[in-house]
């Protein structure tokens, strides 16, 4: 990413401009939100009398204005109650469990996470598992559902929301929602539509790559994800070691032996790098299956004399031992 | 960013469809905000102008004819919303008791636009141009519409267009210097 500050008027100009105000967060829901109620408090027709029998049709027209402000008053909702302040636990891992927040907010679930928030504004921290979520629209009721991965705020509809390694996923069983994944930009979703937030973090990545391997995705998209979870984390560590060696693993499978081998000679070039047997061997069975002998000839030598080195190690590559 | 409306759905939306509709909505509602927020200036609550915006864009959309002018029509209506949102505010500015035209500060930090230090100034120089070299500024150099768009939008040759930003970029850009603010201020560490 280029840092170089302008050097011509308009550059300058952009970057200052760049510093103006945006709107803030949730103000597009707040703005949406404030036109649905506007478009249904508008009258249902207007009334004018023509101008043949002006006593006539204004009579009624003022009668029918009066009957369908009764009607509309008459089909406005209760008054919502006084908002009262929620700390519920959801916890119900292995069966389908039922939770009214109030009566415009319930929520059917398996899984884990907590409700905190008033009954107005309901925010509820969904950690695992199936969440399905009940909104009685047109109430202000202001409800946000929160992942690692995403939020889901509601316009007031019916969805839900499940989380796994493989990421949270949304899906609007009717009305509207808006989601937004990590960071970015906020999307609405209608009902039938669906969403996929996957893991920001690296070590959620890497929860998502082994939970593909074991769901048996192809190793393109495991790769994806390990190499989206390795430009996530830069600093050595635990995590990062993990990330490589899947990554030369998954080279390996995809055929790209010799991206894989580079990677592999340049994570054992640092002392003592953990997994290294595994790294080796890895190494030795590409080098043997692209250049033959020749070219294994190194790492089965290092393979064979790695303090960790089994049996089975030394049966590696026996083809190229020669005569003598 | 929606620069292009589907002359499909328009017309759709123009016949009563709710979901033509509330794909227009879902496209322009971002952009109109950001209209509002960006020109309305930091007496005008950009929400409840973008709302009144939306609400005309809803209920006159059968005034649009042709789809490539939907940018151009839905701008008209934002200025003209803007100007009477900040008429509105310099009158409540000087009648005693009347309610000061601010975001309300008890909805909390979320409600209150996200405003930095430096993007406080850069709105005041901003502020303290004239209407229309705010808007061709904001237009070309902050959201990129073309200048062939800008023209629609503003009701001027695509001439009149480059010399205004000509104009007000050297202008915006003398007077956020005579403040202590370039680029180089802005961002310290680089370009983020």
């Amino acid at each position: 990413m280029s840092t170089h500050l302008p050097r011509d008027p308009e550059q300058e100009a952009r970057a200052l401009l760049g510093a103006l105000p945006r709107p803030s967060p949730g103000a597009s829901v707040r703005v949406r939100r404030a036109l649905d109620r506007s478009l249904d408090a508008l009258p249902p027709f207007e009334v004018a009398p023509p101008r043949r029998w002006p006593w006539v049709l204004g009579g009624l027209g003022t009668f029918a204005a009066a009957a369908a402000a009764v009607a509309w008053f008459v089909a406005q909702p209760p008054p919502l109650a006084p908002a009262a302040p929620l700390a519920v636990a959801l916890e119900s891992p292995a069966d389908w469990h039922s939770e009214a927040l109030s009566p415009d907010v319930s929520l059917n679930f398996q899984g884990t996470g907590a409700v905190a928030g008033d009954t107005r504004a309901p925010r509820i921290q969904w950690e695992r598992g199936a969440l399905t979520v009940e909104v009685t629209p047109q109430r202000g009721i202001d409800l946000v559902v929160a992942t690692r991965e995403a939020e889901v705020r509601v316009v007031g509809t019916g969805f839900t929301v499940s989380r796994d390694a493989l990421g949270t996923h949304v899906a609007v069983l009717h009305g509207r929602v808006e989601v937004r994944c990590g960071a970015g930009e906020p999307r609405f979703l209608g009902g039938g539509e669906t969403e996929s937030c996957l893991p920001t973090s690296a070590a959620g990545l890497l929860g998502r790559a082994r939970a593909l391997q074991a769901a048996g995705a192809g190793p393109a998209a495991v790769l994806a994800a390990v190499e989206d979870g390795l430009d996530r984390t830069t600093s050595e560590g635990a995590l990062r070691d993990e990330l490589r060696v899947m990554r030369i693993a998954l080279l390996g499978s995809l055929g790209r032996h010799g991206e894989a081998l580079a990677d592999a000679q340049g994570y054992l070039d640092r002392p003592s790098a953990p997994r290294s047997i595994e790294v080796f061997r890895m190494a030795a069975q590409l080098a043997l299956a692209d250049g033959g002998c020749a070219a294994a000839a190194p790492w089965l030598a290092a393979l064979r004399a790695h303090p960790a080195a089994e049996p089975a190690d030394a049966a590696l590559g026996a083809e190229c031992a020669g005569p003598g | 960013m929606a620069s292009v409306v589907d002359d499909q759905i328009l017309a759709r939306a123009q016949r009563g469809d709710a979901f033509a509709r509330d794909q227009l909505l879902e496209a322009w509602l971002p952009v109109v905000l950001g209209w509002c927020t960006r020109l309305g200036g930091p007496r005008v609550d950009a929400e409840e102008a973008a709302h009144d915006v939306l609400l005309v864009m809803v209920r006159r959309m059968e005034q649009v004819y042709d789809a490539e002018r939907f940018a151009a029509w839905l701008f008209g209506i934002t200025r003209r919303t803007i100007a009477q949102h900040r008429r509105r505010a310099w009158f409540r500015r000087w009648v005693p008791g009347a309610e000061a035209d601010r975001p309300d500060p008890s909805g909390g930090p979320a409600r209150l636009y996200e405003v930095s230090e430096l993007g406080g100034q850069v709105q005041e120089v901003l502020e303290a141009l004239p209407e229309v070299e705010r808007e061709v500024l904001v237009l070309c150099l902050l959201e990129e519409w073309t200048d062939r768009e800008v023209a629609a939008m503003l009701e001027v040759p695509v001439g009149t267009v480059k010399s205004r930003l000509h104009r007000a970029r050297d202008r915006f850009i003398r007077a956020a210097r005579a403040r202590g603010l370039t680029a180089e201020t802005a961002f310290p560490r680089g370009l983020p």
